[in-house]
Order: structure tokens, then C-alpha cells, then sequence
């Protein structure tokens, strides 16, 4: 299996302070890999270094093959990167920008400038500094896609973008998946996350926790269960249920296991309401790897 | 050469402007005052004699060089060094920190061009701007020269002398260039440059006012002096070499910067 980024004990130090160590990721060609931590973890320090915006002290990083140091400049004519933070130069229309951009590579990018342009509802003709940060964060996934890239490096793109442009942003990254383009798609939000990736590394303190499918990380996930019930419930037990809290009436706890377990339990009580929902990130990496130390 | 050309696009009209005042302070000065000052020199000796010396050696006005073409050339050449110093490390710094400035360097950064070919596009546009001005500024000095020099003309040596504004003009181009890499913030190009311009100014005048030979190995606008490359035919050696060398330097030294520094996130 071709690699489209391998790294390998990849570490960098800021000074005496530590960016990432050690970190190991093997993301395969035509694959949507995601990159998840907190803030502070070292996913934008990971992606710097792919990218050679910033110098690794120690370990390997290849793209396609290619060492990111001494072959940038080949890596670079196919990687497009839409960072999280949009900014151009002063005084420029996005068409400007845009053909700025295109003359870079050696590929004539109008085409797709125009198709991604109307995909994604975008006036050219309009100066970037005049823009909404929504319009300008268009012009960003634009530039990063207009030259048809092998690999699309994503660093936590959706921010400032309403549900129906990420809708259509996704769509075009996955389209541009099925167009053969690997994708690495770093962010601190699982909804995002969750959507399209095939796998996804977990980094935490600069150090990669683990690395599973995303199918994987929603099964052995918690859910956060509350109910109301009519009276109270006293003895209340489940196997697989944890973090028990009983205030009067409502009853919650977080639950890990066959979810038609979970329903059967709550079927045979006299409930006024009941809460089953999805746990935010923190929460999963806060439970879950406590339970590593635990299990330790 | 798209990054040259997008450099040069985004520059020549400033530069533009400049050279306008530069050449036509040149103008003002050889028609308008220097024909004046010739006529009335009697009244001007007086105005002169009420000055404070050292506030007249400050600021260029000393008897023996203004009631010639040479003298009168070499006054102004304080000012033309002002001007084209605040020009220069203008373009320096617009050039070697507009990316940083306006927080894009990522987009430029993550193209597929060394950063090695990035920085010498960006030079040699600056250096084209530079090379422009100067050519405006050295054909207007000839013609005024042959115009209104006294005979014997010598133009291989008023060439010499009005080149001398390129090479300091280079000078500031690298301190523009070194302090706009190695900053961390730009925040205004223009209130830099000026300041850079003055500074080399004030250096100039503190020379004249304390007349120490030794002070013009500090004193940028003096390294390739306009009058003694004339009177001489060739810039003095020692004060040249200084002034290239430290154009080196300042240029290798941002160079390497450029070149190797981590790009953090925004």
C-alpha cells in the first residue's frame, strides 16, 4: 500500500518546549484520514512540518515517497492546504488572488477556478478584504483546490462557514476523493471529523494516543443517557453504565455497550422523558483515557 | 518570475513618486536656487553668517559649497540621500515583510518554490525599482550637468558622482530588507523607513557638526561621497568597502533568515 504521508518518530521542539514527539502516522493513498485533539495538542505543528513551514528536530516525514525537507518543492505542486485562518494580501479581487495562486503551478487552472468558484457561490470580481469572513474562507478552500492536488491537507477548514456551505464543502472534498486525491483533515470538532474521515489519529500532548477507525471510536465511545421518571428510582443499575447520578427525578449516567440493552432497561420504567445523546470530544478523550490509566 | 513581476506590480508607482520629488529637488535646486545664489551671494553670505554654525553644518550649508555647480550638487545630494534612503529601505522592508504584514505567508510559503527562489525574485525586483530610479536620476543629473557645469566637462566623473545615490540607495535596500525579515512586527512601512532615512541623516549631520574623520565610517550617506567621487574621480576605498560590506552582510544575514526561520501558526 502506497503512503501518501508516512511519518516516523517526527518530533519537533519549540526551545525547550515540546510541539510533538515521536509522532508516527501512516495516512494511505485515496484515503480520508483524520487528525483529532484538543487544542495545544500539535496538529498544526504536525501539518507545518509536512508542509515546511517549520523545521522538525528529529525523526522522518515523506509525502508520496519524498522527504518534506529536501524534496519540497516537488511534494508542494500537489498538495493543496486550506488553512483555518484566512488571510490575503490587501487590495486584490479573489480572481487576482486566485490566478496568483494558479501561476505557481505549471497547469493552466482556469477551469477549475470557475467550477469550484460556482460550486461553492463565489463572486471573483469582488476584493477579499470587502468579503464576509464566509465569502473569504471560499476564496481560501478555492486556492487550495484550484490545482487539482494529489493531497488535500485540511486544517480545521469548516470555521466560519454556515451548515449549508459545509454541507457543499464536503461534498466537494469528497468528491475530490473519489477523483482519486487523499485528504488529511485536521480538527478539534468531531461532528466534522465524523462525517467523512475513513480513519483517525487521536493526538494529545504532542503525542499520537491512538490511531482506529472511525467506525471503531463511535462503538467504543460513551453515550450520555439522562431520564426523567415518574417516580423515583431507587437501585437503579446497568451493566456498562458509569459516572451514576441520581437528583429526585432525573437519573444520569454514561453508558457504554449494546445499545438495545440500554432501551430494554429504560422500556421497563415509568418515564416522562429521556436524553441519549453523543458525547463532545473532550468528554471521549477525558473518559476514555481514563479508563487507559485505569486499566494501567 | 511571477513573484517578481507581482513585487514590481505592487511597488513601481511608490517608487515612481519618489523618484519624481528626487529629480525634482535635482531640478529645483541646479535651475532655480543655484542661479539665485550665484546672482545675490553677498545677501546669501549674510543669511549664512546669521545661522548658528553648527545648525548650518547640520544641515549641509557651508560656504565654501554653495556657490557652485559641484558645491551646490554635492548640498543637495544630503537631501537626495534622505529621499532615496527613506525610498529604499521602504521597498526593502515592503518587499521582505509583506507577506508577514498582511499574515499571508502561509499561501506563499506552501507554494512549490524555494524559499531561496522566493527571496531572490523579491530582490531582484527590488533592485530593477532601484536600478529605474536611479537611471531617471543620473540622466536628469547629466543634462543639468552639461547644461549648466562650467567647461571642462568631465562627465565620466558626474556619472561616477550621481551613481553614488545607487550605491547608498543599495545600502538602505539591505537595512530595509534585514530589519524587515528579522521583525517581528511591521507596522508601518513608511514611519519605518522615514525613521531609517532620518536616522542616516542624523548621522550625516552629527559628522559635519563634529568634523571627526573617524565618524564617517558610521556615517551611511558618506560612503560613497557624490563630491569626492568627482573631485577625486573614484569613491574612496575605505569608506566604499565599508559601506559594501555592511550591504553584504545585512543582505546575507536576511537571506539566511528568510530562508530558515519557522513559520509558526497565526
Amino acid at each position: 500500500m502506497a503512503y501518501a504521508i508516512e511519518t516516523k518518530k517526527l518530533t519537533k521542539y519549540y526551545g525547550k518546549a515540546r510541539g510533538i514527539v515521536d509522532v508516527d502516522l501512516a495516512v494511505e493513498e485515496g484515503e480520508i484520514f483524520g487528525f483529532i485533539g484538543p487544542n495545544g495538542a500539535g496538529k498544526s505543528t504536525t501539518i507545518r512540518t509536512l508542509l515546511g513551514l517549520i523545521r522538525k528536530s528529529g525523526g522522518s516525514a515523506t509525502i508520496f515517497g519524498m522527504d518534506c525537507e529536501k524534496d519540497k518543492v516537488k511534494i508542494l505542486s500537489e498538495v493543496g492546504y486550506l488553512p483555518g485562518e484566512v488571510f490575503y494580501y490587501d487590495n486584490m479581487r479573489a480572481i487576482d488572488l486566485l490566478r496568483y495562486s494558479a501561476s505557481f503551478y505549471k497547469k493552466d487552472c482556469n477551469k477549475r477556478i470557475a467550477e469550484l468558484a460556482d460550486a461553492l457561490s463565489l463572486d471573483l470580481n469582488k476584493k477579499i478584504e470587502d468579503m464576509s469572513l464566509g465569502n473569504k474562507k471560499k476564496v481560501g478552500i478555492v486556492q487550495g483546490l484550484l490545482h487539482s492536488p494529489k493531497l488535500i491537507i485540511l486544517d480545521e477548514p469548516t470555521s466560519g462557514l454556515d451548515p449549508l456551505m459545509q454541507r457543499t464543502f464536503f461534498d466537494l472534498i469528497q468528491r475530490e476523493n473519489e477523483r482519486g486525491a487523499t485528504v488529511l483533515f485536521s480538527s478539534h470538532i468531531l461532528g466534522e471529523v465524523q462525517r467523512i474521515c475513513d480513519r483517525v489519529a487521536i493526538i494529545k500532548e504532542g503525542r499520537i494516543v491512538d490511531l482506529r477507525s472511525i467506525d471503531d471510536l463511535r462503538k467504543n465511545s460513551y453515550k450520555k443517557v439522562s431520564f426523567t421518571s415518574e417516580k423515583p428510582v431507587a437501585n437503579f443499575s446497568l451493566a456498562g453504565a458509569s459516572q451514576l447520578l441520581q437528583d429526585g427525578l432525573v437519573t444520569s449516567f454514561l453508558y457504554r455497550g449494546d445499545i438495545n440493552a440500554l432501551l430494554q432497561t429504560l422500556s421497563g420504567l415509568p418515564l416522562v422523558n429521556a436524553d441519549i445523546s453523543e458525547p463532545e470530544l473532550e468528554e471521549i478523550f477525558l473518559h476514555y483515557y481514563e479508563d487507559q490509566e485505569a486499566a494501567k | 518570475m511571477n513573484v517578481y513581476r507581482f513585487e514590481i506590480k505592487r511597488t513601481w508607482a511608490g517608487v515612481a513618486i519618489w523618484t519624481l520629488v528626487i529629480c525634482g529637488l535635482l531640478v529645483g535646486l541646479i535651475v532655480g536656487a543655484l542661479p539665485a545664489f550665484l546672482e545675490s551671494r553677498a545677501a546669501v553670505e549674510d543669511m549664512l553668517a546669521q545661522f548658528p554654525p553648527a545648525f548650518a553644518a547640520a544641515f549641509g550649508m557651508q560656504m565654501d559649497n554653495l556657490f557652485s555647480f559641484g558645491g551646490f550638487y554635492a548640498f543637495g545630494f544630503l537631501y537626495y540621500a534622505l529621499f532615496g534612503a527613506i525610498m529604499a529601505s521602504g521597498i526593502g522592508l515592503n518587499l521582505f515583510s509583506r507577506e508577514k504584514r498582511e499574515k499571508c505567508m502561509d499561501f506563499l510559503l506552501t507554494k512549490p518554490r524555494t524559499r531561496s527562489g522566493l527571496f531572490f525574485e523579491k530582490l531582484l525586483a527590488a533592485v530593477t525599482l532601484l536600478l529605474l530610479s536611479n537611471a531617471a536620476f543620473i540622466a536628469t543629473s547629466l543634462a543639468l550637468y552639461q547644461a549648466y557645469a562650467p567647461a571642462p566637462l568631465l562627465p565620466e566623473r558626474a556619472l561616477l558622482s550621481a551613481s553614488s545615490l545607487l550605491w547608498t540607495e543599495l545600502l538602505f535596500l539591505a537595512i530595509g530588507a534585514f530589519v524587515g525579515v528579522f521583525a517581528r512586527r511591521v507596522r508601518s512601512v513608511s514611519g519605518a523607513s522615514t525613521a531609517i532615512g532620518f536616522a542616516g541623516f542624523l548621522l550625516s549631520a552629527l559628522h559635519s557638526l563634529l568634523e571627526e574623520e573617524k565618524l564617517r565610517y558610521i556615517t551611511p550617506f558618506q560612503y560613497f561621497h557624490a563630491a569626492k567621487a568627482f573631485s577625486e574621480g573614484g569613491f574612496e576605498a575605505n569608506y566604499a568597502l565599508t559601506g559594501a560590506v555592511i550591504t553584504l552582510v545585512l543582505m546575507i544575514g536576511a537571506y539566511i533568515r528568510y530562508t530558515r526561520a519557522d513559520i509558526p501558526a497565526l
